[in-house]
């Protein structure tokens, strides 16, 4: 407890008093605060491994409640890996940053927010209350943004450092949802309410929560696809916090994950499955990116996304060992996870580094311009040699080590696996194989380009080697790269404890990790040794043999072609040519060039950018889309105070409006959602129709668009007409705005709502339908008076059809409202069902004819003679006939509304209001499609068929009869 | 009797839609907190002595006297000019006002709370609505601070409304608003006057970040 608190303080108190220190002094602070915390904490670290926990109870507050701290050797684990990264990358960060001594403040607050970080991290590792846990992920998500920003003055940093920032957030949104949901459904904030949560419910709910948090730890972790903050952050941040980044940052990621996996007990063998997909896909993705990139710290960040599905490969075999209860497959799988994030810590940081004195004494990254370093800086670039080895997994170093655990693990699980589970097994070695095999190319392509051949490029500035003193972090990190490949089993003797606590028995004994699966190991560390002595055996060969011997320097020879300038030389992109055209299918990137022509040769270029094509995909595109739309409310946003106390009057307003008048308004919805869906339906029509004939047609609100600009126009009267003409579009508009109050929605009555007022409803119409054929026959025009004459009969043929069918209602319900029919209509039996299908038949019929569309009406015809509604309306313009076009979409939509309350009965309103869209949408569609299949009848046959949607009512009716028990 | 003063607190808010002059808010912000202090004097019947001094400090010593002060110095030290400047004429105001006042009684009309005295729920709320149109309406940051303490008075009125006894809670929350609001735009207009030779809000619109 003394220790804790100790921890706490000296946090706090360095915070404190950095400010006020000299800066020779703040290096110094920082440097013992580090230190001091590292072995604090190191301290409960140690012992755990040695197989003791601890717990703490805080008191917290009244908010959060107890707080307890667990100290297991999961957390263990992690926090020594996280102090030994702290505490070498703060001895390099201190040199490093000397390049800036100018910037007191900012190394102020750099100091302050690394001392946090640490802190926080460790914090992290050892809280087990959901909202400290949260407030402590947040410290680390703000005061890695700061240390980020380091250079904040450049545009491009405060970019990345932003795009890291909201990336985080989104990462904390999704743990915030999981622990709300354990803490709603169980009333507790201890993490060890989580796994109650577990037990208690479903395979399903466990399974959700635990993809809930994987997302959220996994946007930390940078698995693909959402590891797109990475390689934008870890270039923007200096050397040493790159470093401490991909390290340390992304692994609490990875401990997050296990440490839900330890919580939650649910299915482990879909978890492992799914974990292993998403692992192989960032191995594969991360390490093929990072090939194309040009930026030595980019490709170092994808490499990070790489390893990172490395170590969930592990997790997801172990997961699936737990899963099917084989031991050695989940021991071998969490040992392997976990030794990677050490050996990944230890590689990547030493690279990040090294990469740092390259920035700091060349001040350039771009591996095109870099070159021939090795004689400049040739203990970097030994150490990056080192680091690369690692990294591609090539023994006698560490990285070897993490991978042939995996891979015994994936040989062993094949010993008795089914189908499944070997096509897996394929496949991840496949993968896992492909992985190391571009690593490879990845990093001979970075070693070599950095410091081999020429330089590049002349700086102006001398190149020179970091001090000793800068570099012996660098040693000590290299040290432990080797030592891990050679003495692999010391530290896997330190993994005992936290893999058995993963698997949830003493599987894994004292000593050493016992069984066959690791015998190997000892032999591996005698091989690495043999090597090792046998390369220092055959160079003390050569020095004994060539000492008499002369050696000669001179230009390379290459066949002859001598000295070649440095700008001919083979350079980054040119080495990974083939491989990028290779899969140009997967990679994106953006080529500018011109090329060389003719005899002479004149001026040429070649350039290109490589992009991450899921980031285009998930961020950008969906980024783009979001921007345009709410681009259209930027005008809200116009800085005036006044506006946003307006809008503020606006929002209380109508919040008490809401509450006090939630009847009327949610009669009004119907109203609402008809003038809604009539903003699309004739356009889904017409793109529909375009669709199927091959054209790709206009947007869907190209119908109101043009109405819109009709209402824009002026108005051309024939001389003949009186003032019926004028007024009847007007009438036409009101009868439906009339005959739409009466609609019911589901539950909710229309504003205006009586006994029989589908007969008003009809009867409404019929005044609009009057008048826009006495307004036809007002124009004295032959075609007009014919196409009346026509819609005059039709309606009238149409009209009994819908009066038998909702005649037939009333008597199935035995009300005589729209309201009450739909209401208490109950579609239970079969027949009732196929009542309900022939009347939404009828009443598409119906909408047909009374829009005059296909198969009574063609409205895209051209011949006068053969159309009816359309020649009706030859003579309207302007505002008239836009009242009229928006009379048709409306009349559309109204009868829509109807066939959509035959089918939403009682359903409550989140989900009637999507059924609603859903019906008319595919309405739309229905009659988009007969439209385009079909061809329009002849005149005479017209009457038949509305005379045949009689029958079918009539048909309905008898239905009726039989349901309701009175036909006898 | 605490009815006529609640009507008389009404009328100050029709007379703030029409004033013209800024000193004219700064009196009429006085004469509120004259007129809460004997609403809160015949409202509560049982008064222990520390509630009855800290109700004086905070109608009569701070509303009515410190604030309208502090304001007065404010439009002097920066030179604001007397003017109110509306964005709308003073007669539409007037209708506004009213339109608040008769929605309030509506308002009030659907509740259904028997606890609620309901002259003092159309007087608070008409304060705050009146506070907000204020603040919406006129162009000078230095109405805005007024906007706010007639809100904070609407508050102080329906804080009196809900319970007979003073939530001791509520009042403390009301002291730090407006000591918050006063402060940070005294602040604002101190340092922002010998920046910007007009203290228009219309200037603050340069600070929106697109």
């Amino acid at each position: 407890m003394n220790i804790i608190i100790a921890f706490i303080v000296i946090t706090l108190t360095a915070v404190f008093t950095i400010p006020f220190l000299k800066s020779k002094w703040k290096s110094a602070i920082l440097f013992t605060v580090i230190l001091l915390n590292a072995l604090l904490s190191g301290y409960f670290a140690v012992q755990t491994l040695l197989g003791y926990s601890f717990e703490f109870l805080l008191p917290g507050s009244l908010v959060t409640g107890m707080v307890p701290l667990r100290i297991d050797a999961l957390s263990g684990w992690f926090m020594l890996i996280i102090n030994f990264v702290f505490v070498t990358g703060v001895t390099y960060g201190i040199f490093y940053l000397k390049t800036y001594p100018y910037q007191k403040n900012n190394i102020s607050l750099h100091a302050i927010a690394f001392i946090l970080l640490h802190a926080a991290l460790i914090g992290v590792c050892v809280i087990q209350n959901s909202i400290v846990f949260l407030i402590s992920w947040e410290i680390v998500a703000l005061s890695a943004f700061l240390v980020v920003i380091f250079e904040h003055e450049k545009v491009s940093i405060i970019q990345a450092g932003i795009n890291y920032l909201i990336q985080s957030h989104v990462c904390i949104v999704f743990l915030m949802i999981g622990f709300i949901w354990v803490a709603h459904k169980t009333g507790s904030y201890d993490f060890a309410a989580i796994t109650t949560y577990a037990t208690n419910h479903n395979e399903t709910g466990a399974l959700l929560l635990f993809i809930c948090f994987f997302v959220g730890f996994a946007i930390k972790a940078g698995f693909v696809p959402f590891h797109t903050w990475l390689p934008y952050a870890h270039p923007a941040a200096p050397s040493h916090i790159s470093g401490i980044m991909s390290g340390v940052i992304i692994k609490i990621g990875v401990f997050g994950i296990l440490r839900m996996i330890l919580l939650i007990k649910t299915d482990y063998l879909v978890l492992g499955y799914f974990i292993l997909l998403i692992s192989l896909l960032s191995g594969i993705y991360g390490v093929m990116l990072a090939i194309i990139q040009h930026n030595l710290k980019r490709l170092l960040a994808y490499h990070s996304i790489e390893n990172i599905g490395i170590i969930g490969i592990g997790i997801g075999i172990g997961c699936i060992g737990l899963g099917t209860n084989n031991n050695v497959l989940a021991s071998l799988g969490f040992a392997g996870a976990m030794l990677h994030v050490l050996n990944h810590a230890l590689f990547k940081s030493l690279l990040f580094y090294t990469a740092g004195n390259i920035s700091q004494y060349v001040h350039n990254l771009n591996l095109e311009s870099l070159g021939g370093l090795i004689r400049k800086m040739p203990q970097t670039a030994t150490l990056f040699l080192i680091a690369s080895i690692a990294i591609c997994g090539i023994p006698p170093f560490n990285g070897f080590i993490s991978e042939f655990i995996i891979y015994i693990g994936l040989y062993n699980w094949l010993q008795n696996a089914t189908l499944v589970p070997l096509i897996t097994i394929i496949f991840t070695v496949l993968g896992f194989v492909m992985i190391g095999g571009l690593a490879i190319l990845c990093f001979t392509k970075a070693f070599g380009i950095v410091f081999l051949g020429d330089p590049r490029y002349e700086f102006k500035h001398e190149i020179k080697e970091a001090p000793f003193i800068q570099l012996l972090p660098l040693y000590l990190i290299a040290l432990f790269i080797l030592f891990i490949g050679l003495f692999p089993k010391m530290f896997l003797a330190l993994l005992i404890e936290p893999v058995n606590l993963l698997t949830g028995n003493e599987f894994v004994t004292s000593g050493t990790f016992q069984g066959r699966a690791f015998d190997a190991l000892q032999t591996i560390s005698w091989a690495g040794w043999g090597f090792i002595l046998l390369v220092i055996l055959i160079l003390l060969l050569r020095k004994l043999i060539m000492y008499k011997r002369t050696t000669g320097f001179g230009p390379t020879w290459a066949c002859g072609y001598i000295a070649p300038s440095p700008r001919q030389q083979y350079t980054a992109g040119s080495f990974v040519r083939s491989y990028s055209k290779l899969f140009s299918s997967v990679l994106l990137s953006f080529r500018s060039e011109k090329e060389i022509r003719g005899t002479f040769p004149t001026e040429g270029h070649y350039e290109s950018h490589p992009y991450d094509k899921i980031e285009e995909w998930l961020i950008d595109n969906p980024l783009r889309a979001y921007r345009s739309i709410m681009g259209k409310f930027i005008f809200l946003q116009n800085g005036k105070l006044q506006f946003y106390i307006l809008y503020g009057i606006i929002f209380i307003v109508s919040v008490i409006c809401i509450t006090l008048f939630y009847e009327k308004i949610i009669a009004m919805l119907s109203l609402l959602l008809i003038v809604i869906a009539a903003f699309f339906f004739t356009g889904i029509i017409i793109r529909v129709k375009s669709i199927a004939s091959g054209r790709k047609g206009p947007g869907i609100l190209q119908p109101i668009m043009d109405v819109t600009r009709l209402f824009k126009k002026g108005v051309v009267y024939s001389q003949t007409t009186s003032y019926i003409f004028k007024i009847a579009p007007a009438i036409y508009f009101s009868s439906v705005a009339i005959a739409m109050l009466v609609i019911p929605f589901g539950q909710s009555k229309g504003l205006i709502s009586f006994n029989g007022d589908f007969i008003f409803f009809v009867y409404i119409l019929a005044l609009g339908k009057f008048f826009s054929i006495i307004s036809a026959m007002d124009t004295g025009s032959s075609f007009e008076g014919m196409g009346a004459s026509r819609e005059a009969l039709y309606s009238m043929f149409a009209e009994p059809a819908f009066f038998i069918l909702m005649g037939s209602l009333a008597l199935l319900t035995g009300y005589s409202s729209f309201h009450d029919i739909f209401a208490a209509l109950h579609l239970g039996s079969y027949i009732s069902y196929a009542l309900a299908i022939l009347c939404s038949f009828v009443l598409i019929m119906i909408a047909t004819i009374e829009n005059s569309r296909m198969p009574i009406d063609d409205p895209k015809t051209h011949l006068e003679l053969t159309m009816i509604h359309e020649v009706m309306i030859l003579d309207n313009s302007g505002f008239d006939l836009g009242l009229i076009l928006s009379t048709g979409y409306l009349k559309f939509t109204v009868y829509g509304a109807l066939i959509v309350n035959l089918f939403i009965g009682s359903v409550s309103y989140e989900y009637a209001i999507p059924l609603f869209f859903v019906i008319q949408f595919i309405m739309a569609v229905l009659i988009g499609l007969l439209e385009s299949f079909m061809a329009r009848f002849r005149m005479s046959h017209n009457p038949q068929f509305i005379f045949a949607l009689t029958s079918v009512s009539l048909l309905i009716f008898f239905g009726a009869l039989l349901i309701s028990g009175k036909f006898v | 009797m605490i009815h006529v003063l609640l009507i008389t607190f009404l009328i100050t808010l029709f007379y703030m839609a029409i004033a013209n002059r800024m000193l004219t808010y700064v009196r009429i912000l006085a004469l509120q907190g004259i007129i809460l202090f004997f609403v809160v004097f015949l409202q509560l019947n049982e008064i222990n002595t520390l509630n009855f001094i800290l109700i004086l400090l905070e109608t009569i010593v701070f509303k009515s006297l410190a604030v309208p002060f502090f304001l007065g110095y404010l439009l002097k030290r920066n030179k604001i000019t007397r003017e109110a400047e509306p964005y709308l004429p003073n007669f539409v105001s007037l209708i506004i006002t009213t339109l608040i006042v008769i929605v309030t009684i509506l308002l009030s009309n659907s509740i259904k709370d028997t606890y609620l005295d309901k002259m003092f729920f159309v007087v608070a709320l008409s304060a705050l609505f009146m506070g907000l149109y204020l603040i919406a309406s006129r162009r000078k940051i230095i109405t805005h601070v007024m906007g706010y303490m007639v809100i904070e008075n609407g508050v102080f009125v329906l804080s009196l409304a809900v319970g007979n006894e003073m939530p001791m809670l509520v009042n403390l929350g009301i002291m730090l608003d407006i000591f918050a609001s006063v402060l940070i735009l005294g602040i604002f207009l101190n340092k922002i006057g010998d920046v910007f030779k007009d203290v228009d809000v219309d200037q603050l619109s340069s600070l929106k970040d697109y």
